[in-house]
């Protein structure tokens, strides 16, 4: 943990309780987060998963151009698209929309930004806005209807909706005294997530998101949805008072200081996603504990005005959960555990220096 | 003296882009602060340098600087040399949003780059994209953000992009800035390349993006179509030609 000087307005939190919970949370990322803070993984042994290789991104597209063959909401991919094959990603794209498939296929992304910019999809004021109960059941028909092919459950697999997202515009007469208008809404996102025998796969992997217009109109999508496979071992997980002091030990976070307040806790199987994968390692426990503080570095500014001379931090710290770790090159907290280096990127140089006395 | 070296290098690069049509981008980045005064941002050198690398591959890399001694170069006694030497520049490093303006932690001990003393897109090339990977420093809550804005956009900036309230640093957020640049070089809009750059669809991230016009009509025009390849075709607007500011932002509500 690093010193830092000044006073610190956060007030440390490390208990189960609704203030860790957002208000757009599904009771399923909440009963995550609630155990994860009390109990960590709560299970005292976890099976091991590899990540199966994807079938690429062409059969992907085919999926999905095969069973969106007519327009589904505003999901629209005939007409006179053009495919680009990248490095990384293959696009296919016409005016007003694009399909991006990337890394084996399993790593997806949809935007009809025709529909999601354009007067179609009017704003509505806050109020007014989709419900996420509404929302949640739309997305989840959507995914098991249209995405089937590319969004599968395993055994003992379940599709489980985290969080709803808003999006929101406002603004304001720049005229002295003026007051910002209402903002108002227009469109909103629903993350989804899996778990795997109860155990949710936390991080970028193992995600489906559902993007709406303002009215509930769908006219977007994402996926990481690699398939898993057992590899016949076993990690049996540490208790969350060991993981607690791994944060501290690992990523120099500690969440018992009054000046770290806990905003929340997710433990379960790591994916960190298919772009950033170490395909030689397996999928194995962790635990992801997201922190703010709100430092004071102004002190008399501070004095004289509370809503000021501060800074926000905020991190996320994801360390393994396992009485072993296995090795992961792509997961630097991990190879921190087992006392190795994660490579070191390139460093920038110093600015230019004012001339003169 | 000082003029005549800073000249040269401007006009021979100001020839290169208008020969060869690439955008000039540069980045300000810190991970670790002087005698521990911030927090360490542990993955900061990954999203800044994994941006530099993506963006360099269609658009000229002007520079990337740490923040040692930057406070000066980002204020308006230096910016000609670095922030308004490019088209976009994007940082990382830790942000607060105060009353009467947005502030970003230097590597110095107790230094902070004041958005009350940045004036952003009148000098050299003039910047017309700001986006920083920092906490709160687009605040909007107590309707002050163009108090806290102003004075940056009123040099001509374009477009702002950051964050409202928490931008996250960790394992799964630093390709961040790998991201923004991907999409910004697959003609997505800024306000959506910034979104979905820095979503890894797992953290609460609190993207926002806000733009400045003459009007809300022309305000949320800016703000809701400018790309990386038809930013220029947008007019700069400068002190009393903005008349509107208008933000977008993605929250749990």
């Amino acid at each position: 943990m690093k010193k830092r000087t000044g006073v610190v307005l956060g007030i440390g939190l490390l208990a189960a309780g609704a203030s860790l919970l957002q208000a757009a949370d599904f009771p399923a990322r909440r009963q995550l987060i609630q155990r994860s803070l009390k109990d960590g993984l709560g299970v005292q042994q976890l099976p091991l998963l590899r990540v199966t290789p994807g079938a690429g991104r062409q059969a992907t597209l085919d999926a999905l151009k095969s069973r969106l063959t007519l327009p589904v909401e505003k999901i629209v991919l005939g007409g006179k698209a053009k495919t680009e094959v990248g490095a990384k990603a293959t696009l296919l794209r016409a005016p007003g929309w694009i399909l991006e498939v990337a890394g084996d296929g399993r790593l997806a992304r949809y935007r009809n930004f025709a529909y999601l910019e354009g007067a179609a999809n009017p704003r509505v004021p806050l109020a007014s806005r989709p419900k996420q109960d509404d929302l949640e059941a739309k997305g989840r028909h959507f995914i098991s209807v249209e995405l089937r092919d590319v969004v599968r459950l395993g055994q003992g697999e379940e599709l489980v909706p985290l969080f709803t997202e808003y999006q929101v515009a406002g603004g304001g007469s720049t005229a002295a005294g003026a007051k910002p208008v209402p903002e108002t809404v227009a469109g909103a996102n629903v993350v989804y997530g899996r778990t795997i025998d109860g155990v949710h796969v936390v991080g970028p992997g193992s995600k489906v998101r559902i993007l709406f217009g303002s009215d509930g109109t769908i006219g977007g999508f994402d996926f990481d949805w690699p398939e898993y496979t057992r590899t016949g071992a076993s990690q049996r997980v540490v208790p969350v008072g060991d993981v607690r002091k791994r944060v501290g030990h690992l990523a120099g976070v500690d969440v018992g200081s009054a000046d770290v307040r806990v905003e929340r806790m997710e433990c379960g199987y790591f994916d960190r996603g298919s772009d950033r994968r170490d395909p030689a390692a397996p999928l194995q426990s962790a635990c992801a504990v997201f922190t703010v503080q709100h430092p004071i570095v102004d002190a008399a500014v501070h004095a004289r005005d509370p809503e000021s001379g501060h800074i926000t931090v905020a991190k996320v710290s994801v360390v393994p959960a396992g009485e072993t770790v296995e090795p992961d090159g792509q997961w630097d907290l991990a190879l921190r555990f087992l006392g190795r280096a994660a490579p070191t990127p390139a460093m920038p140089t110093q600015g230019p220096k004012p001339s003169g006395p | 003296m000082r003029f005549r070296l800073v000249l040269f290098p401007v006009a021979l690069s100001l020839w290169a882009s208008a020969a060869f049509g690439a955008a000039r981008f540069g980045a300000g980045c810190q991970r670790e602060y002087q005698n521990n005064w911030q927090v360490e941002l542990d993955y900061t050198w990954n999203r800044c340098g994994w941006f530099n690398d993506e963006l360099d591959d269609t658009d000229s890399k002007v520079f990337y600087y740490n923040l040692h001694g930057a406070k000066w170069w980002w204020e308006t006694g230096g910016d000609q040399l670095t922030l308004d030497n490019v088209n976009l520049f994007y940082a990382s490093t830790h942000g607060g949003g105060w009353s009467t303006s947005s502030v970003w932690a230097m590597w110095d001990q107790n230094q902070l780059a004041d958005s009350a003393s940045m004036r952003l897109g009148d000098e050299s090339y003039g910047l017309s994209i700001f986006a920083t990977y920092s906490c709160e420093t687009l605040k909007f809550s107590d309707g002050k953000m163009w108090t806290r804005m102003g004075p940056i956009f009123r040099g001509g900036l374009r477009f702002a992009a950051g964050s409202h309230d928490k931008l996250y640093d960790g394992t799964t957020t630093d390709e961040t800035g790998e991201d923004f640049a991907d999409n910004l070089q697959k003609g997505y809009t800024i306000k959506y390349a910034w979104k979905d750059g820095n979503s890894d669809w797992w953290t609460d991230q609190d993207v926002a993006v806000m733009a400045a016009g003459t009007n809300q009509a022309n305000c949320e025009s800016r703000r809701d179509t400018m790309k990386w390849q038809n930013y220029t075709s947008y007019p700069r607007l400068r002190d009393n030609q903005i008349g509107w500011y208008c933000y977008w932002y993605w929250n749990n509500l």
